[in-house]
């Protein structure tokens, strides 16, 4: 009997194989890596390393970061490559020079089936942001699901602010832009702030061993390819470059601890009362092999390429009500070694800053309701 | 097809050819010499639950093993004259499969209370399957021979007992579709979905059987019931195909 039903699986298994159909044609066009290619790089890039770029899967505006001194005369005849989807065509043909002194250019990709394609912009722009932070200005991301934050230097938007809002969106597609973690606080202290506070995050997030999502805003970037993995770290990355030397460390802030802390298994951790984080950390960009340095969720805090960082030590339960009053933080930059005032000058350092209203929510432990308002934030420098 | 009847033909031929066909017939027909009679059936049950044909999205078939499967019958029949008769009855089952394999651009979409996360996905899918019910099946035996008959017709299940879960991972997804978000879902944190709700109550199909009498009372059986409608209910969407029950059971049967 036993022979019997291995032929029959084995026929029954033989039937299926032989019933695969041949590999249709890929559906995505995405472009993975965008290069630049110029002759001399170093007349317009502070770093080598800034000619290629990543590109993570929801991004379609690909920006190289040029010096300032870069004037758009000189990116008349830029030629490009990209990575991309295998099969992808690329239209216009990338076999050609372009022209970005007017702006932008745009390039549509489709995919190998020809059923889909997307449309990417490539800018040169310089990278400039003050690091006075009021936390005015905020809109909607493009499929309106949720705020995101900009500052706002010479009439130019810059999008140096990150928050963990992308990943939440995945696991509570039906939540309101207000039921997010990190969303716009009308009354701060001066106009308007920015509210953090953890929130479950639904079923999906619980099967992940993620049940909650820390109200968080840094300064970084934020990619869910690796969110729901072992790798969630590599899911937030943290900084941009920076060419003033920081000082001190400012802001004010509210708190209220939320009232019960879970671990990622959801089981409440008897003892513990949540805590927000705030710190500032500035980092050699560049390692001295010339490979470009990028901190992590995991080593943010850590990582031996940090010359700089300012922690706030510990936040009083002030209460997040209207009526309770704002508390300030002013802590000064621990410097672990000197910085090169040349290479200071040359964007060689990165700044990122970062707060959030659960200090172990990497980690996904914390309580749900646990918030922290902050306004008029100030990494303030020589 | 022209083989087939050709073959028919020739079994025909020459069980009608033999001089000791008439007693042959009579030995082997009832045991109280009647044109009706009653089988208990009890037989192991394996198959699947399956897209026919298997969709472009389906790469490869990597695992699969029967869950469960196993029947139990009770038939009655009757002849009209020596070759040809009905069969009906009630057949309790329960059957079901693990399967998993390698998909591509796989549409999904999990629900999470008020929470959906749809898109296609890339990897691995396993799911497992489990049905258990009642079968009436509405048959047309012929006598082929004196100790072999062929069954042929419709049948209607109730199911009991539906299930219909899976997992995702080892791939990615993309948010909505194929330019959407991609997220990685690795083989620690698989994306689990549950489909049992969106599986109809009552299928129908065709069954093909064949008994063989071993001796007056014993008979062996093989039968293939192919399912016609698609377990899944007209109205769920998310998966873009209909999936058929096939199961085939092997076994015994008591003659009365």
């Amino acid at each position: 009997m036993k022979k019997f039903s291995v032929l029959l699986l084995s026929l029954c298994t033989g039937f299926f194989q032989s019933c695969i159909s041949e590999e249709p044609l890929n559906s995505e066009c995405d472009v993975e890596f965008c290069y630049v290619h110029l002759d001399n790089p170093n007349t317009y890039f502070y770093s080598v390393a800034d000619t290629a770029k990543r590109v993570p899967s929801a991004v379609n505006v690909i920006k190289f970061y040029v010096k300032e001194s870069v004037r758009p005369e000189q990116l008349t005849r830029v030629r490009l490559s990209f990575d991309v989807t295998p099969g992808a065509v690329v239209s216009p043909s990338l076999d050609r020079t372009f022209d970005f002194s007017q702006g932008p250019v745009d390039f549509t990709v489709f995919s190998e089936d020809n059923k889909w394609s997307r449309l990417y912009r490539v800018a040169f722009e310089p990278l400039r942001f003050e690091s006075d932070f009021s936390f005015e200005t905020s809109e909607k991301e493009p499929k309106g699901r949720y705020n995101i934050w900009y500052e706002q230097n010479d009439n130019k938007a810059q999008y140096i602010w990150t928050t963990g809002n992308p990943g939440f969106a995945l696991s509570r597609s039906s939540a309101k832009p207000e039921e997010y973690p990190t969303i716009p606080l009308e009354k701060g202290l001066s106009g308007r702030g920015v509210k953090l506070e953890t929130r479950k995050t639904g079923i999906f997030g619980m099967s992940v061993k993620m049940p909650i999502a820390a109200g968080n805003l840094f300064i970084g970037t934020f990619d869910a390819l690796k969110a729901t993995t072992p790798e969630t770290m590599k899911a937030t990355s943290f900084g941009f470059p920076f060419s003033e030397k920081p000082l001190r460390f400012t802001g004010y802030y509210k708190f209220k601890p939320g009232d019960v802390c879970i671990d990622r298994y959801s089981k409440p951790i008897p003892g513990m009362v949540d805590a927000p984080d705030a710190y500032a950390v500035l980092y050699r960009n560049v390692d001295e092999q010339g490979n470009p340095v990028m901190l992590y969720g995991d080593d943010v805090l850590t990582n031996p390429n940090i010359v700089a960082l300012a922690r706030v030590p510990s936040f009083k339960v002030t209460g997040v009500g209207e009526e309770d009053a704002w508390e300030y933080f002013d802590i000064p930059f621990e410097y672990k070694q000197e910085i090169n005032p040349n290479t200071l000058k040359n964007f060689g350092y990165s700044l990122t800053v970062v707060y959030t209203s659960s200090i172990e929510g990497a980690l996904f432990r914390g309580a749900e309701g646990s918030t922290l308002l902050i306004d008029e934030s100030k990494v303030i420098v020589e | 097809m022209k083989y087939i009847k050709y073959l028919i033909f020739c079994v025909f031929a020459l069980t009608s050819l033999s001089g000791q066909a008439e007693d042959l017939y009579k030995k082997w027909s009832t045991p109280r010499g009647t044109s009706w009679g009653f089988l208990v059936r009890t037989g192991y049950a394996i198959g699947g639950t399956s897209p026919i044909p298997l969709p472009p999205e389906v790469r490869s078939i990597g695992t699969y093993s029967p869950e469960g499967g196993w029947t139990l019958s009770a038939d009655f029949f009757n002849m009209f004259g020596k070759r040809f008769g009905i069969m009906t009855g009630v057949h309790f089952f329960m059957e079901g499969m693990n399967a998993g394999a390698t998909v591509k651009n796989y549409k999904m979409g999990i629900q999470m209370g008020e929470d959906y996360l749809e898109g296609v996905f890339t990897g691995t899918d396993e799911t497992k399957t489990f049905m258990s019910g009642f079968t009436v099946p509405l048959l047309a035996t012929f006598r082929v021979s004196p100790r072999w008959n062929i069954n042929i017709g419709p049948y209607v299940s109730y199911l009991l007992h539906r299930d219909f879960e899976g997992s995702v991972y080892d791939g990615y997804l993309r948010v909505g579709n194929p330019t959407g978000e991609k997220v990685e879902i690795s083989r620690d944190n698989p994306a689990t979905y549950n489909f049992d709700g969106d599986m109809r109550r009552v299928l129908w199909g065709v069954e093909f059987g064949a008994d063989w009498k071993v001796t007056q009372h014993f008979t062996l059986f093989g039968s293939f019931d192919w399912g016609m409608n698609s377990v899944f209910n007209r109205e769920f969407q998310t998966i873009d195909f209909p999936m058929y029950p096939l199961y085939a059971t092997f076994g015994v049967a008591y003659l009365y």
